[in-house]
């Protein structure tokens, strides 16, 4: 089990997790970290790291950004302790043609939430510095458009494990 | 069953309709016998086609560095695998790569062994690859970007199903379930 610090994030305005859902470990810093998490504008859940094959330096990590503020509010930014670059990603499927985009920034609309997941939105993880595996957990600080960053703890799960009724 | 309802109606769309694009993808039967093909396999062998006659073949074109549809499509795939129970055995999936520049047989066996199913990596020179995304009417497109990934690959996402003869029984969409994929395939099994 990879645990890695919170504060490995550091610099800038900085709010602690609001992941809901998976793993022990981060139910008990949900414990810790429960007022920030209501003070925030942003909740994260349901995050995941797409385990990759073992030979694969390339992945992606999906989750739902909720915005509870008054103003729209973008994510502009991913970093990981333990990846080399995070970009911002969007699949586009036309007549079958499955397009991939990089994107400068995905907008979280006032009010609403935007789910990152398969065939839509990602963050591309580039540049795995170490094997993860189903069962660790990885550290992302997310950067939004407002100044305000969030670290968020997610679990790595194998893209069979998310599959969907029907899918 | 729904999805290639609407996959039909969008492939009909397309012929009637169709501008700069030429995508192929989506129209079924553009090959009514799957002809044979040369390629080099995971082991860095010659392949041909035919060596899977008498076998169910799942074919599809991707590549290793594809962060999205196809981890999906063989999650799927090996998910399909599991609900055939002890008769998966006589079904193979082919993963054409269309990123011969990266995809190199040893990197194309350790992709393939994660996913734990019956599988065929096929990889060539472009020219090779070319005339077989050619013959089943796929397409991709290497797009050149500032993403720290280097080049990544457009492609078409189609799901070809061929019978022990290697003829073409059906094509699936990318929104096609794993469900529509165990009904193709089940009665080739009998």
């Amino acid at each position: 089990m990879i645990f890695l610090a919170l504060a490995l994030a550091v610099g800038g305005p900085h709010e602690q997790i609001s992941v809901h859902r998976p793993v022990a470990t981060i139910d008990s810093e949900l414990g810790m970290f429960g007022a920030a998490t209501q003070m925030s504008e942003i909740t994260i859940r349901d995050g995941w790291l797409q385990e990759a094959p073992p030979s694969q330096k390339i992945t992606a990590a999906y989750m739902v950004i909720e915005n509870h503020g008054k103003a729209d509010i973008a994510l502009t930014r991913a970093t990981s302790p333990v990846i080399d670059v995070i970009e911002l990603h969007k699949m586009e499927l036309s007549n079958g043609f499955m397009k991939m985009k990089r994107v400068e920034s995905i907008n979280i609309p006032s009010g609403g939430e935007v789910e990152l997941k398969p065939g839509g939105y990602h963050l591309m993880v580039i540049g795995l510095k170490q094997p993860l595996k189903e069962g660790d957990t990885v550290t992302i600080s997310l950067e939004f458009s407002n100044g305000r960053r969030q670290a968020i703890e997610i679990p790595v799960k194998p893209r069979s494990a998310m599959m969907k009724e029907g899918e | 069953m729904k999805y290639f309802f609407w996959a039909a109606i969008v492939s009909l769309l397309l012929v009637v309709g169709s501008g700069a694009q030429t995508v192929a993808a989506g129209k079924p039967a553009r090959i009514q016998t799957g002809r044979d093909f040369k390629l080099t396999d995971e082991n860095g062998r010659s392949f041909s086609l035919s060596q899977l006659r008498g076998k169910v073949v799942l074919l599809f074109f991707g590549y290793t560095h594809c962060p999205d549809a196809c981890p999906t499509t063989m999650a799927r795939l090996a998910r399909a695998g599991q609900l055939l129970g002890n008769k998966a055995d006589r079904v193979v999936t082919v993963f054409v790569s269309v990123d011969p520049g990266r995809d190199t047989p040893s990197v194309l066996k350790d992709y393939l062994a994660y996913f734990h199913m019956n599988s065929i990596g096929l990889t060539g020179t472009k020219t090779e690859i070319d005339a077989v995304v050619k013959e089943y009417g796929a397409k991709y497109e290497i797009e050149q970007s500032d993403s720290a990934a280097g080049y990544h690959v457009n492609h078409s996402t189609d799901l070809y199903l061929l019978d022990q003869k290697g003829s073409l029984v059906q094509t699936f969409g990318y929104n096609d379930g794993i469900q529509s994929i165990v009904d193709g395939v089940r009665p080739l099994l009998k």
